[in-house]
């Protein structure tokens, strides 16, 4: 028998502040552990008119407040938190991430609230802060912002620069869908494949595959000649090694079976490439036998389907 | 007694233990002493990890085998991963822990190579000198094969860490139950928050390890994050006392797909697929990682069943409101699609402190939940009841799922209403064990004081072709108002200003009648039964005047006395915050009030309950009368409290009997 130590990830506990710009908060004190954030709300703010009110309590409530979605209410507690400690790094976080949950919000407040003000001046100071980890926690959601903004080259940046300091698979992915925007598809497809050999991670072989695709669709268009690229082949050949991989695998099938037919939509195969997509259908319609779908699986529908009809139209 | 010939032995016997248990390194001897477990982690068909800690450096060796005389396989301390407190080895670098007493030492020992199914013993040693095991005691059970058909028993709870006698109750319960049946337990899942208030290095200590070590040495505990461990603990980076304390599958060692997280996970045991989400602080959105990854692993699943679980309940009336809170929401409206999509059968949450079961559901994801157009059975799916729930063989999207909440494992349960897909809901301590044998999933909710208070099914045979039901019977709403007497206070005894409630007039309580209670009925470690009579019911209790909300027909020339206890808990630090405690009570005949199985306050009852109660004076209810209890504040306790009254009627044919107390304190200044 063979014994093998395992290593594990660890990080210094200073990271703490780090954590708090990428987690929802919640942090209610030991005395309010077990209640309802409505009653933690009306505790908290019973200690205020009693005791006076600080910095801390404001936290704590807005933390209760977003519990219960009344964003609005966070977004002034967390005011009121700075406006008393303005160097209050979970607070200024926390504000600048609900901010940018109204970014693409169709009901946006109105301007006087503290949420529809710029979540980039809200963490400005903290992206040149002096502890390391504030300052990446800072950088990485400015380039959630500026991806949020479709600002895809500041995204790109920002992510870098964060990813260059601590890696972090959201950040990763959030770089690559910025990279391919701006047309920089061998830069994306890097990154992602020593993510992927590093992590095995489903969810950047996923997104690896798209990008082949993606990749090898775009290099077709730039094409003038109209023959195949090298590279146009080694992005094929690529995203079908992790296809059939996929399709071997999984029960579910009906996502691998899209790619599977853009492949061979590629490859010039559209009998192939309408088999896949109807197969997809056909597993997708048992799935989506419910008044209640999931809606990515809806989605897939939609897409199998137009491209079922493109496939079946280009034969004709 | 300790005679002088008993102390010294008693002192050779520490002075031998100490000598075996020191090693001399440079000049310093070092006492090694064993501080946590060896607990069982990360196990699958061919692997585990068995971890534990020493404050002092030792030579940590793990001796294993068939057979507990015969060890006869040895893990070299070379190939045990150590891990040390903060600070204690600055060369220790990346192997720190998080948190941990000063001079700890963490050891991590994966045993690889072994065969499915299969029992070993083990032992820990420091160098030559053994710490733990090597007795029937220490052993372990590596996964059966995927896919294989073997029955399998789940331990599930949820919201347990308070270190406290409901918590121990529970889990004692358990394991009394497990006894009984001859039928150990496989895995151990925790639905989260096992370690109140914050989930610091020592709260997991006393409120965690100390409390399931002889469950833990057995049984691999498969965590999940619950927002008090996330105090503490933060999932992204996957640090603190949480990540110290479990090492849990990142990259599929046991199954289902690398997650590259501790903070969600998948393995799979025989032919059930088991999934972790972290709901409390990550991204829960279907563009986030942890959706992608779920809806990923999901497709890969090919068990007969699936088992998800995680902390925060999509659907829960208990402590927390699911229509109100956003992690909840989140869960429900984001998560549960991709969740029924994927074939999943159960869903076991905690975090509400209650136990919640529903009927066979699919698709209720809208805010506020409401029951029309989601239930596809509506009956009780109790195997001698309506019968169990049917699903087709395999795994089929939106065939049903049942949901459980399970966050009744020692903190504080209380109600505040019924979420319209529940079929049992019970406010009572406890936990869940599961027994899934081939086609067949079993669920019982085990209270604490060891009786099944729920039993479900569901059957996974032939085709079933899934059918909403238009009209499911569901439960009746929860009305606590409802025909509550208004009872004022007594204008004979003046109440204090600025009070505090600490238990809540019209709150549920335990109770007992017609019968003797044991003669710790009031003490916080007594366990009410339903096998010894207890029952719970809302207060006032009594009959006659129709002034009560628990009516006691049969009490009139049947039985004169009702034993009523309640639990109530305190923040630390919040007794030293008191100047009086007072008892507020309407009452028919006399009573006496206990704090924490102490005598506070005796009224109209001159003699007993020792020998008999005697002497019981006429007393007409007549709204509540405050009674200061003066010396009662030094009985209160962190967390848990137990207030006990017993009120007597002055004879059996009295026309009417009361017994209708709260508590309330008044704060300094
Ligand atoms: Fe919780």
């Amino acid at each position: 028998m063979i014994v093998k130590p395992t290593l594990r990830h660890c990080k210094a506990c200073r990271f703490v502040y780090f954590v708090f710009a990428l987690c929802p908060i919640e942090v209610p004190s030991a005395a309010f552990g077990h209640d309802s954030p409505a009653t933690v709300i009306s505790q908290l703010t019973a200690i205020m008119a009693d005791k006076g009110v600080s910095a801390e309590l404001f936290f704590r409530r807005a933390s209760e407040f977003r519990a219960i979605r009344y964003y609005h209410r966070a977004a002034y507690d967390l005011t009121q938190a700075l406006a008393i400690d303005n160097n209050m790094v979970a607070a200024r976080l926390e504000l600048a991430r609900l901010q940018l949950q109204e970014i693409g919000n169709q009901h946006r407040s109105k301007s006087d609230n503290p949420l529809s003000r710029d979540p980039l001046e809200t963490i400005a100071s903290l992206t040149t802060h002096e502890d390391q980890a504030v300052r990446t926690a800072a950088i990485a959601l400015r380039g959630e912002i500026h991806l949020a903004r479709q600002h895809w080259e500041e995204a790109a940046n920002d992510f870098t620069q964060a990813l260059s300091i601590e890696s972090n698979l959201s950040w990763c992915l959030w770089r690559a869908e910025a990279q391919m925007q701006l047309g920089l598809v061998d830069e994306a497809i890097e990154g992602l494949e020593s993510a992927h050999a590093i992590t095995q991670s489903p969810v950047v072989r996923r997104q690896l595959c798209d990008i082949y695709l993606e990749a090898a669709m775009k290099t077709r268009l730039e094409d003038k000649t109209h023959g195949r690229f090298p590279s146009e082949d080694s992005y094929l050949e690529q995203a079908s090694k992790i296809i059939k991989d996929e399709l071997f695998n999984n029960r579910l099938k009906s996502s691998w079976r899209i790619r599977s037919g853009k492949l061979h939509m590629l490859y010039g195969e559209s009998q192939k490439a309408r088999e896949e997509f109807s197969e997809a259908l056909e597993e997708l319609s048992a799935r989506l036998e419910t008044p209640n779908p999931d809606p990515a699986l809806v989605q897939d529908r939609i897409t199998a389907q137009s491209l079922l009809a493109e496939c079946t139209q280009q034969s004709r | 007694m300790c005679t002088q010939s008993n102390l010294i032995g008693i002192l050779k016997l520490v002075l031998v233990v100490i000598g075996c248990a020191s090693r001399v390194t440079g000049n310093e001897p070092v006492e090694v002493t064993l501080t946590r477990g060896p607990y069982l982690q990360l196990g699958s068909p061919d692997s585990i990890s068995i971890v534990w800690r020493t404050v002092g450096k030792s030579q940590p060796a793990v001796h294993f085998g068939l057979d507990y005389t015969n060890l006869d396989h040895t893990v070299p301390a070379t190939s045990i991963v150590v891990r040390t407190a903060p600070k204690v080895d600055e060369s220790a670098g990346p192997l720190s822990l998080h948190s941990a007493p000063d001079g700890t030492y963490q050891y991590e020992a994966t045993i690889t190579g072994l065969e499915p199914d299969t029992r070993y013993y083990y032992s820990i040693s420091d160098g030559t000198k053994q710490l733990a095991g090597g007795d029937a005691n220490h052993f372990f059970r590596t996964h059966p094969l995927r896919g294989s058909s073997r029955s399998t028993r789940v331990w599930v709870v949820g919201d347990s860490g308070t270190g406290d006698a409901r918590q121990a109750a529970v889990h004692n319960a358990m394991r009394g139950y497990v006894e009984k049946q001859n039928k150990p337990l496989d895995l151990y899942l925790h639905v989260g928050d096992m370690a109140y208030p914050k989930g610091t290095d020592a709260e997991f200590q006393t409120n965690f390890f100390d409390v399931y070590q002889p469950t833990i040495r057995n049984t691999v505990c498969w965590a999940s994050m619950g927002n008090h461990e996330g105090q503490t603990s933060k999932g992204l980076l996957g640090i603190g006392p949480y990540y110290d304390a479990y090492i849990c599958p990142k990259r599929a060692e046991a199954g289902g797909l690398p997650s590259t997280t501790e903070a969600f996970y998948s393995f799979d045991f025989a032919n059930v697929h088991f999934v972790c989400l972290d709901s409390h602080d990550l991204d829960r959105k279907p563009a986030g990682i942890m959706a992608h990854w779920l809806r990923a692993d999901l497709e890969k699943a090919n068990t007969d069943w699936i088992v998800a679980y995680w902390h925060h309940p999509p659907y829960t009336k208990g402590s927390h409101d699911s229509d109100k809170e956003e992690a909840l929401i989140e869960m429900r409206e984001l998560i549960m699609p991709i969740i029924e999509a994927g074939g999943v059968d159960l869903v076991l949450t905690g975090h509400s402190h209650i136990y919640e079961r529903s009927m066979l559901i699919d698709g209720a994801y809208q805010t506020p939940t409401i029951a029309d157009g989601v239930v596809l059975d509506d009956g009780d799916g109790d195997p001698n009841g309506d019968g169990p729930y049917r699903k087709s063989k395999g795994l089929h999207a939106h065939q049903g799922t049942v949901q459980v909440v399970t966050g009744n494992g020692g903190a504080k349960v209380s109600r505040m209403g019924t979420s319209p897909v529940m079929k049992r809901v019970i406010v009572e301590y406890g936990s869940v064990l599961l027994d899934i044998d081939g086609d067949t999933l079993v669920g019982s909710m085990i209270n604490r004081a060891g009786d099944r208070s729920d039993l479900f099914s569901i059957v996974k045979q032939g085709t079933v072709v899934p059918k909403v039901i238009a009209s499911p019977k569901t439960l009746p709403p929860y009305t606590v108002a409802a025909n509550r007497p208004k009872i004022s206070p007594s204008e004979m005894t003046p109440f204090p200003k600025n009070t505090i409630t600490v238990v809540k007039p019209n709150s549920e309580w335990d109770y007992l009648v017609n019968a003797t209670p044991s003669p710790s009925w009031t003490s916080v470690s007594f366990i009410p039964s339903d096998e010894s009579g207890w029952k719970t019911g809302t207060t006032g209790i009594g009959y006659g005047d129709s002034d009560d909300i628990t009516d006691l027909k049969d009490m009139k020339n049947s039985y004169t006395a009702v034993y009523a206890r309640k639990d109530f808990e305190l923040a630390p630090g919040t007794k030293e915050k008191l100047s009086e405690l007072g008892l507020a009570i309407a009452y028919d005949d006399g009573f006496i009030a206990y704090l924490n199985g102490n005598e506070v306050l005796r009224v109209g009852v001159k003699t007993g309950p020792d020998g008999k109660i005697k002497d019981v004076k006429s007393h007409e209810a007549d709204g509540y009368e405050y009674f200061a209890l003066p010396n009662a504040i030094q009985y209160l306790n962190n967390d848990e409290n137990i207030l006990s009254v017993e009120g007597h009627n002055d004879s059996l044919d009295s026309s009417d009997f009361s017994l209708d107390p709260y508590l309330i304190a008044v704060p300094k200044d």
